[in-house]
């Protein structure tokens, strides 16, 4: 890619576009069409960035033309390194996957909307070299989900999306208030520039490092800042809740800002977020063998999977950070599959209620088979991407501390209970209700090409993990 | 070719033929509108399973004519990151090589019993997939030149363990019980797991040659500090007491045959099972390090031999109290293998594996077979002796009697010790956390609680 054209902003510009194409189309399947041209393209130019980034070896970064910023230097806004690059990639996956995979409901048009609004904001936040950009896509990542039409007779989540709105919003604005407020005298232009800005020395790091800890912890549903995420898959918009737990906003925030601008004294916010990382996987694994909703569980088993990866970044080795980071990829793909699989039993049976559910396998075998696949590919069974990044972790926490490690496995082994579970009460046992279809081609071939990722990378991992390798040296050289 | 390339090309065909025997049944079968035939599955199921053997023959007959005393692929690390690398490792020795030999086999007359047993059974071909899945996973297990391969294997046998046992889904009883061997298997696959990382902490490397360098098997001996050897043979041993359905943890078992009979014949019987206590002859080297390790090991075997010899003798179904004894006999090579006594230990489990497979495989006919008995001896019935229990006072027997029918409460005693504790405080937390929801989250009104149950589907609403 030539750097001299402004690639990245056409690439996120694409959904926006995308978006307000769709809003204005006629009918359901032409919105379908145009948002899965559109987020496939995007699909398609982020895998050749990533090519090109990887091509460029360790280090290297796709940068768009610099822009005239006033006071604020001649630079560039938007830039992908290997790391960006790798988790742009799988973000543009899922949301292509939720697009064309969901079943087709009554508010297509502004679903698919609110998607690809979503995809363009996670893409802005992964691609900003510009730390305020970074900031307003990170908290506007809330916005377009509130933008969806509820169902008449859904409850009603304008509290609880306000709630996250803020809550994330308030801590870290006031952090960047405070890094701009202290920092503008001796820092001069770079004060936003994250490409130099982890090599100066800052002010208030303790109070800047504390809010963005709050930060952090609530996006990541860290306990005890987790109750909104379970909340959210429960009654939430299914599609962009999806994204949202598989962009990993937190945990992007927690590597590319507090890591790096404050890589000295990043090691008190390590032991808090370990702590909390390991409570949060502990906790929601306990949760996870109890639930009767089939998204709410969804929404533990995110809350315990986010507490393993941040457990492995703060490991500070190579192969906890690099084993993060094949998580945080694994996750996002396999935790897409299995909101699809549930999606489609709540549009088969218009429930998710484990207990109102039961024999589903009589009348959808296809859809019995995905769940399945995706729940073991969630956690961590071999074969899977999932056991490679679970292998590299615990090793990694291990090296560090071997207490936390075992834990993690013991966390593991609840969230595959919890899982299993479900899966035997949804699918197995007497048929308690009849499914009218099972998957149909399009989220069959949806799921399908989610499966070959997750699987395929998990028999063939070298080459995941060569491109983690040079993602990982962005978080922790 | 030579033979040292034949030999390696044997080793990754041996565990990937019923591999690649499952990934086209599963994936003709979710691909097809029309399902395949019973001849195609069985007959792509059965060739893989001969491969495999045949594999596994070669395989025993090098290592007989070879001067080593392993044969070793290591075709490079299957990933590696930093420092750490991930050995794809595959070894025979003499340990293994026995092993191959009586699985394959066993697999491939359990393939051959299966054609008949399940003709016409509407999961005929989920059966035989879950059969070849199975049989790579342990296949693999065996060959395994490190822990981590293991633990693949490991986790493979566990999983088509549990949809195995479920198999007859439509009842209650099967997915219960599948469930209730998946939790066991997971929370005591912790402990290979962690074991597993903790080898590789404390000896630098994940292979068996390297961790367990002084000699090969039987002879090896661990190179690690004592305080870390317990440690890690502790968590093999909780491993292995799930796998091998050892007492406290072997309530699964009974349970275990609510599944097809040549299944339970395969692997409850045998192989499953004794994959527990080939994990155990496989680390051998860190009991011997250990004395406590030791000493536990012979308390678990013990306790096993007594529960399930008692447990066995008041069972009033013939796979059951065949199940009993088969944990009765796992028992006894747990306390050979306490007492380091390898060699007689494989032997045992050699011996019991093929004997406990045939008497399972022929359980469905036991009747048949005890009148045909019968009619041979002119009618007459068989004595079979004194009873042991007959030296228990007469007023104690019918106590044992029934504690024995309630299998000593062991899973109830389990249950009111650590799971119904775990789920009153998840029960507590899921109410604080309901109550969170309810104030961010509100029904709408006229609409009754908070539900997440939506019909959004046009084309199926």
């Amino acid at each position: 890619m030539n750097d001299s054209f402004p690639w990245l902003s056409i690439i996120i510009g694409l959904p926006l576009i995308g978006a307000a194409w769709v809003s204005r189309s006629h009918g359901p399947l032409r919105a379908r069409q145009i948002g899965g041209a559109i987020s496939g393209v995007v699909l398609v130019a982020l895998a050749l960035a990533l090519v090109e980034v990887v091509g460029r070896g360790g280090g290297a970064r796709i940068e768009d033309p610099s822009f005239a910023l006033g006071w604020f230097g001649d630079r560039p806004l938007l830039g992908l390194d290997a790391l960006s690059a790798v988790l742009a990639v799988t973000n543009a996956l899922t949301a292509f996957a939720v697009i064309v995979g969901a079943p087709r409901s009554r508010d297509e048009r502004s679903r698919i909307v609110t998607l690809l609004l979503t995809e363009a904001l996670i893409l802005l936040m992964l691609a900003s070299l510009d730390l305020v950009l970074l900031a307003i896509a990170f908290v506007g990542l809330m916005v377009p989900a509130r933008s969806v039409l509820p169902h008449h007779e859904a409850p009603d989540t304008t509290r609880l999306h306000r709630f996250v709105l803020f809550a994330g919003a308030v801590p870290l604005a006031a952090a960047v208030g405070l890094m701009l407020v202290g920092d503008t005298q001796t820092l001069g232009s770079d004060v936003l520039d994250l490409r130099v800005i982890s090599t100066v020395q800052h002010h208030s790091v303790d109070a800047v490092l504390g809010l963005l800890l709050v930060t952090v912890f609530f996006r990541m549903a860290l306990l005890p800042l987790h109750s909104w995420l379970p909340a959210m898959t429960q009654h939430g918009a299914l599609g962009s809740t999806v994204l949202l737990v598989a962009s990993q906003s937190g945990a992007y925030l927690f590597v590319r800002v507090a890591f790096v601008f404050f890589p000295g004294d990043a090691g008190g916010l390590t032991a808090w977020l370990t702590v909390g990382g390991l409570a949060s996987a502990v906790y929601a694994g306990v949760l996870g063998l109890i639930q009767d909703d089939l998204r709410r569980l969804i929404g533990w088993l995110s809350v315990s999977q986010s507490g393993l990866m941040i457990v492995g970044l703060c490991s500070l080795e190579a192969e906890g950070v690099a084993g993060a980071v094949v998580y945080w990829v694994c996750y996002g793909t396999a935790v897409t599959g299995l909101a699809l699989t549930i999606w489609a039993v709540q549009a088969r049976t218009g429930t998710t209620k484990i207990s109102k559910l039961g024999g589903l396998v009589e009348s959808c075998p296809r859809l019995t088979v995905a769940f399945a696949a995706f729940a073991v590919a969630s956690v961590g069974f071999p074969g899977s991407l999932g056991f490679v990044a679970e292998d590299l972790m615990v090793h990694g926490v291990l090296e560090r501390y071997p207490l936390l490690g075992i834990s993690m496995i013991a966390a593991t082994a609840l969230n595959g209970i919890a899982l299993i579970r479900a899966l035997f009460r949804v699918f197995l046992g007497p048929v308690v209700i009849t499914a009218p279809a099972d998957l149909r081609a399009r989220e069959l071939w949806v799921l399908a090409g989610l499966a070959v990722v997750v699987f395929g990378l998990g028999v063939w991992p070298s080459a995941a993990i060569d491109v983690v390798g040079l993602a990982r040296l962005c978080i922790h050289g | 070719m030579s033979g040292v390339d034949l030999s390696a090309i044997c080793m990754i065909a041996v565990p990937l033929a019923p591999l690649l025997a499952f990934a086209f049944v599963a994936i003709a079968e979710l691909s097809r509108t029309k399902p395949l035939s019973e001849r195609v599955v069985s007959g792509v199921v059965m060739s893989a399973s001969v491969v495999a053997l045949a594999g596994c023959v070669w395989l025993a007959g090098s290592l007989w004519r070879s001067p080593a005393a392993e044969l070793v692929v290591d075709r490079g690390p299957w990933f590696e990151i930093g420092h750490y690398r991930f050995a794809a490792r595959l070894t025979i020795d003499s340990l293994s090589a026995l092993m191959l030999l009586l699985a394959s086999t066993l697999t491939l007359v359990g393939v051959r019993f299966s054609v008949s047993y399940m003709h016409q059974d509407p999961g005929f071909r989920r059966f035989f997939g879950l059969l070849a899945l199975f049989e790579a996973g342990l296949l693999l297990l065996l060959e395994a030149g490190t822990i981590d391969l293991l633990f693949m294997g490991w986790e493979l046998v566990g999983l088509t363990s549990t949809f195995l046992i479920a198999f007859f889904h439509g009842r209650e009883a099967p997915v219960a019980a599948g469930l209730r061997a998946f939790v066991t298997y997971r929370c005591c696959d912790v402990g290979l797991l962690a074991g597993a990382v903790l080898l590789h902490h404390h000896a630098h490397a994940s292979d068996f040659d390297t961790a367990f360098g002084a000699g090969h098997w039987p002879v090896g001996t661990a190179q690690l500090e004592p305080h870390a050897a317990t440690l890690i043979a502790l968590l093999f041993l909780l491993a292995a007491m799930g796998k091998a359905g050892a007492f406290p943890v072997g309530g699964w078992l009974p349970r275990a045959m609510e599944g097809p009979t040549p299944s339970s014949g395969l692997f409850y019987g045998g192989l499953s099972v004794a994959a527990g206590a080939y994990l155990l002859l496989r680390v051998a080297p860190l009991f011997a390090e250990s004395m406590l390790a030791r000493v536990l090991l012979g308390l678990v075997g013990l306790a096993t031999i007594v529960h399930a010899t008692i447990v066995s003798r008041v069972q009033t179904d013939a796979k059951t109290q065949l199940t009993y004894a088969s944990a009765t006999q796992i028992g006894i090579v747990f306390v050979w293998i306490a007492l380091d006594l390898r060699w007689l230990a494989l032997i045992h489990l050699l011996g019991h594996i093929s004997l406990r497979t045939f008497q399972l495989l022929r359980a469905p006919a036991v009747l048949d077979d005890r009148h045909r008995r019968d009619a041979a001896l002119g009618g007459q019935r068989l004595h079979t002796g004194q009873h042991i229990e007959r030296i228990v006072p007469e007023q104690e027997r019918l106590r044992l009697y029934a504690l024995a029918r309630a299998r000593f409460e062991v899973d109830s005693l389990l249950d009111v010790l650590v799971v119904w504790p775990l789920l009153s405080l998840a029960d507590g937390a899921a109410r604080l956390e309901r109550g969170v929801t309810e104030l961010l989250v509100r029904p709408r009104p006229g609409h009754g609680s908070l539900s997440g149950s939506q019909l959004d589907d046009e084309d199926l609403a």
